[in-house]
């Protein structure tokens, strides 16, 4: 999305979860999926001082308007434009001593503050509901589900418009008043034909008290496991893990049911943690994950523990995972290839290009959708140029030829690569794909 | 997104730049001029919360391991103008709480970690992460696992 030499376009594609503020709306405080409407900025880079590099970040604009619905009805719309622009760039004075003005300081994320209190926008979302009709909605769809004839777009849109009303109509009720939780959990242990959709709305409430109710479900072996399992994927998917719910899934990660679900999730949460400052939880995940690698005996588990780690993309457990890169069992080194795709650093992108270049299809499939979500360095561009033409799998090729194409505007020396593999390559649809990548088209 | 003191999650995801980015040196002081001017409404209705703000910012770095930067940011003589909405008194503390410096952490290019006064609120929050995310650089799509996936053959990526 280069502009010119020293600019470059800048575009918001999509919003994590958010929460509006107290300090702006009195009272609330939730969790929200935002949609960008307009999104659109510029970088441009050149010296201040006319010196030498060239490259210092000169201005940043953007702008951009937000689109956050709060229920049926209401949209709350937001409009934010920034400019820095540089005035000067000079020697520090002084040395900074970093360690002592870091003291004192706190990680600050609006992703971890206050969450779950009461809000004022779940007074909209639960509307005219009662637990009782908003869980009678449920179990209606829940019973129906499956029963709509097909080609019945009226019907459909209509039943998922009631279904989604009384499903963050009951999150709603479960946020605002904890004690609803316990009546939550007791129709869904008793067979509630939504059982599952009240395990999710538990899910989305993500209050302490929910989060809890969804532990003690996937804890209680008397249960059915696809009900206990169920739990656990509702579970595992809160943004805001308590300490207990952390401990929780920690005490499945050595076997049973539940174990994928644990290594998964935590891998997942350790990650989410870390990047909201938290690391020093998500730090003990990864101690976990790593002593179960250490621990682990069968194939399987080792894949699982890997992908696990593969969630938290955290760099501590590179050497953890290195020597399962040279792994016999193939889906164990293909389980350690993903493992490593998401942490930083040289030394991956130099095991990356390695696996990609190696004799294993599979690891050169891993290695390839690890280099597909990872900055092109000269090391991945290289092994790109190099590798892609001999890769064993069609499949791999033909990621190959997208990453090329993708990668070929800042960097022409992957042209050659490109043009290979549309003109000489075995397989007819990798040809194809490259053909339409020199040509500029999505394969 | 600012005005609704929600800031710009960390786990948003920008769009592709090239590799063409910033050369950031340590032991320099980059002096900035920072506009940033936000408002909140719900649907058509006039806003709820509208604000500008206009401020220097001295910025210092220092590398960390594994292609970590970590800033300094210390605004100077920040002001609200056409403040609207928000309790009486507000912008003026909030002004003077963002001349407390802060500390963001890009890794990899990618805003990994805001650090800033202890107790700091909601609002001061969201401004500060909005300015350290609009130094972010590069785009990482999380593809993570899900119980019960498999590595697809053809297609692209991980299915569930």
């Amino acid at each position: 999305m280069r502009s010119s030499p020293d600019e470059l376009g800048r575009t918001k594609q999509s919003y994590g979860l958010m929460k509006l503020g107290k300090t702006m709306i009195p009272g609330v405080d939730t969790q929200l999926t935002t949609v960008v409407v307009k999104s659109e900025g510029s970088l441009r880079l050149g010296s201040v001082s006319g010196s030498m590099p060239a490259r210092d970040l000169r201005n940043v604009e953007y702008s951009e308007q937000l689109q956050t619905a709060m229920g049926p009805s209401a949209t709350v719309n937001s409009h934010t434009t920034l400019a820095l622009s540089l005035q000067s760039r000079q020697p520090s004075p002084a040395p900074k001593d970093w360690a002592a003005e870091l003291t004192g300081t706190a990680p600050l994320n609006p992703k971890l503050m206050g969450a779950s209190s009461p809000d004022s926008f779940d007074a909209q979302r639960i509307g005219s509901f009662t637990f009782d009709t908003a869980l009678g909605a449920l179990e209606t769809e829940a019973r129906t589900q499956g029963t709509t004839p097909p080609g019945d777009p009226t019907s459909t849109k209509a039943s998922v418009q009631a279904t989604s009303a009384a499903f963050s109509a009951m999150a709603a009720l479960l946020r605002t008043q904890p004690v609803l939780v316990a009546q939550a959990e007791r129709r869904i242990r008793t067979g509630s034909a939504a059982a599952n959709l009240m395990l999710d709305t538990l899910g989305s409430a993500g209050s302490p008290q929910a989060q809890q109710a969804l532990a003690s479900v996937m804890n209680d072996a008397k249960l059915s496991e696809p009900l206990r399992r169920a739990a656990a994927f509702s579970l595992i998917r809160t943004p805001t893990p308590t300490p207990e719910t952390l401990q929780a899934l920690m005490e499945h990660t050595k076997g049973g049911p539940l174990m994928v679900h644990a290594l998964y999730g935590l891998g997942t949460m350790s990650r989410h943690l870390r990047e909201a400052g938290a690391t020093s939880e998500s730090s003990s995940i990864v101690r976990l994950l790593v002593e179960r690698l250490s621990e682990a005996e069968s194939p399987s588990v080792q894949v699982h523990v890997l992908r696990g780690i593969a969630n938290s993309g955290d760099s501590d457990a590179l050497q953890a995972v290195k020597p399962w890169l040279g792994s016999t069992v193939s889906k164990v080194k293909t389980a350690a290839v993903d493992a490593i795709r998401l942490m930083p650093g040289e030394a991956v992108e130099r095991l990356l290009a390695e696996q990609f270049k190696g004799n294993n299809p599979e690891a050169q499939l891993a290695a390839i959708d690890a280099m597909i979500v990872r900055d092109p360095s000269t090391i991945l561009v290289q092994a790109l140029a190099e590798g892609a033409k001999n890769a064993e799998k069609p499949a791999t090729r033909l990621r190959a030829a997208g990453l090329l194409q993708k990668w070929l505007p800042g960097h022409p020396e992957l042209l050659p690569a490109l043009k290979e593999l549309a003109q000489n390559d075995v397989n007819p649809h990798v040809r194809e794909a490259a053909a339409l990548a020199l040509a500029g088209k999505k394969p | 997104m600012v005005a609704d003191a929600g800031g710009v999650p960390v786990g948003q995801t920008l769009g592709t730049i090239t590799a063409l980015r910033p050369k950031w040196l340590p032991k320099q002081t980059y002096t900035y001029r920072l506009k940033l001017e936000s408002r909140l409404a719900i649907g058509d209705q006039p806003p709820m919360v509208a604000f500008h703000l206009a401020s220097e910012a001295e910025l210092q770095l220092r590398e960390l391991p594994e292609k970590s930067l970590q800033f300094s940011v210390r605004l100077v003589g920040p002001k609200f103008s056409g403040a609207s909405g928000g309790a009486d008194g507000q912008f003026d503390r909030l002004a003077i709480e963002l001349e407390a410096p802060f500390f963001f952490t890009l890794t990899a290019g990618r805003l990994a970690e805001v650090r800033g006064r202890a107790g700091a609120s909601r609002f001061a929050t969201s401004i500060l992460h909005t300015i350290a995310a609009s130094l972010q650089f590069r785009v990482r799509q999380s593809q993570v696992f899900l119980a019960g996936q498999q590595r697809k053959s053809t297609g692209r990526g991980l299915t569930k």
